[in-house]
């Protein structure tokens, strides 16, 4: 076995620039696509439970269409396939320090529409989760439904979706490394780009294996620490360490209203 | 607009009923769980409905803010109907949410498993409804919060989660919540059937002490001796109606249906 070590150190220690920008473009995008996925995710989720047939019809419809094809696919079909048949073509849009390439769009886009279609049914699942007793007891003081959602329903949503929303947002930074097959230079990219110069296959995939390894940890550590606030929030005080989260086992999630136990 | 109810504007409004049900029923899955149920409260009285489980006491208390709709009849809370409007046409339609939200503002609800907010604090659970809703300035509202924690006896447990508290205390809490709306009428649902034994009577002082301040108040409950000693008459149900109703006394020494005999021969 021939393994490259300084190959290997260097380009861990000091990538090189266009890795680093690669590095870049995977974070942007995935910040980016998941924020947005949030967003339309939630309207789907209310178009979903509203007393409006015609929104349920459509909301179902999207989730059904969009769960049921691959991610590959529909980046192909957005990006390629709607220039190809003339539907539309995403162009490069340049904003005074800012050049929008027109296949990160397409990425974005891509992958905010796949995602949503998942948060969507976390975010429904979430809002189920809370007792129909909240908002009973939030109607009975005069609350609207609005009201009833921002200050009863959501707070408490929010504590079982984070941990299936997280796993989500791992999952969304990993998939950015598809987007390559629409020419967007992220790190995926650029490292196949490094192994067809270099033949160092093996040595800068470890590399990058690593740094996906880092963004994933890094996001752990941030979610346990969301976790936490919210569970204190509805005066949980054991949250399980991140330590814990990451090389020990989990034990019973903690009860949130003893009295509802029973 | 053309005045609808002239009970509330006329100067004998003040003896009108606070509470009015008229034929009111209602079905679920072909079941009549209200059956033409007619039902008046006076301002400052104490009503306890009680009955066989599943004889419509808690659907029927549940309507009365409009938690259950209802298929016939009208039921009205200080002269206007909850959750409907009559159009100008006579035709009656669902209130608009709006409208339904500010009538529920003036009807306090005690629900047997307390739903407190588990994400706030006691004293939050208890101010939140006047600062969001009635958008009382914050101060006056947690001041009030704590006088109203400090009456139901858990000044001390304004900071902590409802979760560190017992099920009579939770129930206590929710009561202060729902007086901090300063409601005209409250409504009990079963308040002390999901505690133990040993918190049923710190809830029902609270009650008690309600009462003796002449709020109008309907409860449901299967206490009975709370109900001889408090309320002002007693409402018996069974089978979705109401088929007796009595002065506590009365009630208990000469009832009349075969079946009010049969419940209290039950229970007592």
């Amino acid at each position: 076995m021939t393994f490259d070590w300084s190959f290997f150190w260097s380009n861990l220690l000091t990538p090189r620039g266009p890795f680093l920008q690669g590095l870049a473009l995977t974070i942007i995008i995935s910040i980016a696509a998941m924020v947005l996925a949030l967003i339309i995710g939630l309207v789907i989720a209310l178009m979903r439970r509203s007393a409006f047939l015609p929104f349920r019809m459509f909301a179902s419809f999207y989730i059904w269409l969009i769960r049921g094809t691959p991610l590959l696919v529909q980046l192909v079909l957005i990006y390629t396939g709607f220039a190809a048949a003339g539907i539309f073509r995403f162009s490069d849009i340049d904003l005074p320090g800012l050049l929008i390439k027109a296949a990160v769009q397409a990425a974005i886009v891509g992958l905010v529409i796949n995602e949503s279609a998942y948060i969507s049914e976390i975010v429904r699942s979430g809002l189920d989760s809370v007792p129909p007793g909240q908002s009973e007891a939030a109607m009975t003081l005069g609350m609207t439904g609005a009201s009833a959602m921002r200050w009863v329903i959501v707070p408490q949503a929010l504590r079982i979706m984070v941990p299936p929303l997280g796993n989500s947002f791992n999952g969304l930074m990993k998939s950015t490394s598809i987007l390559s097959v629409i020419g967007v230079s992220e790190m995926f990219l650029v490292t196949q780009s490094i192994s067809a110069a270099t033949f160092r296959t093996f040595e800068i995939f470890a590399v990058v294996a690593i740094y996906y390894l880092v963004l994933t940890t890094v996001w752990t550590v941030i979610q346990a620490w969301i976790e936490g606030r919210l569970n204190r929030m509805v005066g949980i005080d054991a949250t399980p360490s991140v330590v814990g989260r990451l090389f020990g086992g989990r034990a019973a999630g903690p009860v949130l209203n003893p009295a509802d136990a029973k | 607009m053309p005045k609808t109810d002239p009970a509330s504007s006329s100067p004998s409004g003040a003896a009108a009923p606070l509470v009015r049900a008229r034929g009111v029923t209602r079905s679920l899955g072909g079941r009549t769980v209200l059956d033409d149920v007619s039902l008046e409260v006076s301002r400052g009285e104490v009503v306890v409905l009680v009955g066989p489980s599943g004889a419509g006491k808690t659907t029927l208390l549940r309507t009365i803010n409009h938690l259950e709709s209802i298929d016939r009849g009208e039921i009205t809370v200080a002269g206007k109907r909850v959750g409907y409007v009559e159009g100008a046409d006579g035709k009656v339609r669902s209130a608009p949410k709006r409208v339904l939200a500010k009538q529920r503002q003036d009807i306090g609800f005690v629900f047997q498993h307390f739903n407190l907010f588990p994400h706030m604090t006691v004293a939050e659970n208890v101010w939140h409804g006047p600062v969001r809703v009635l958008k009382a300035p914050k101060a006056e509202a947690v001041a009030q919060a704590q006088a109203l924690l400090a009456r139901v006896g858990l000044a001390d447990k304004a900071d902590v989660r409802p979760n560190k508290l017992s099920g009579g205390q939770q129930q206590r809490v929710a009561i202060a919540r729902a007086l901090a709306m300063q409601p005209k009428l409250m409504l009990f649902d079963e308040p002390t059937s999901a505690l133990d034994p040993e918190m049923i009577g710190e809830v029902l002082d609270v009650m008690k002490e309600l009462a003796r301040e002449h709020m109008t108040m309907i409860v449901v409950t299967h206490e009975m001796g709370f109900a001889r000693e408090v309320a002002d008459r007693i409402v018996v149900m069974d089978a979705g109606a109401v088929i007796e109703s009595a002065p506590p006394a009365e009630l208990f020494a000469n009832p009349q249906h075969p079946r009010t005999r049969s419940f209290l021969s039950k229970i007592l």
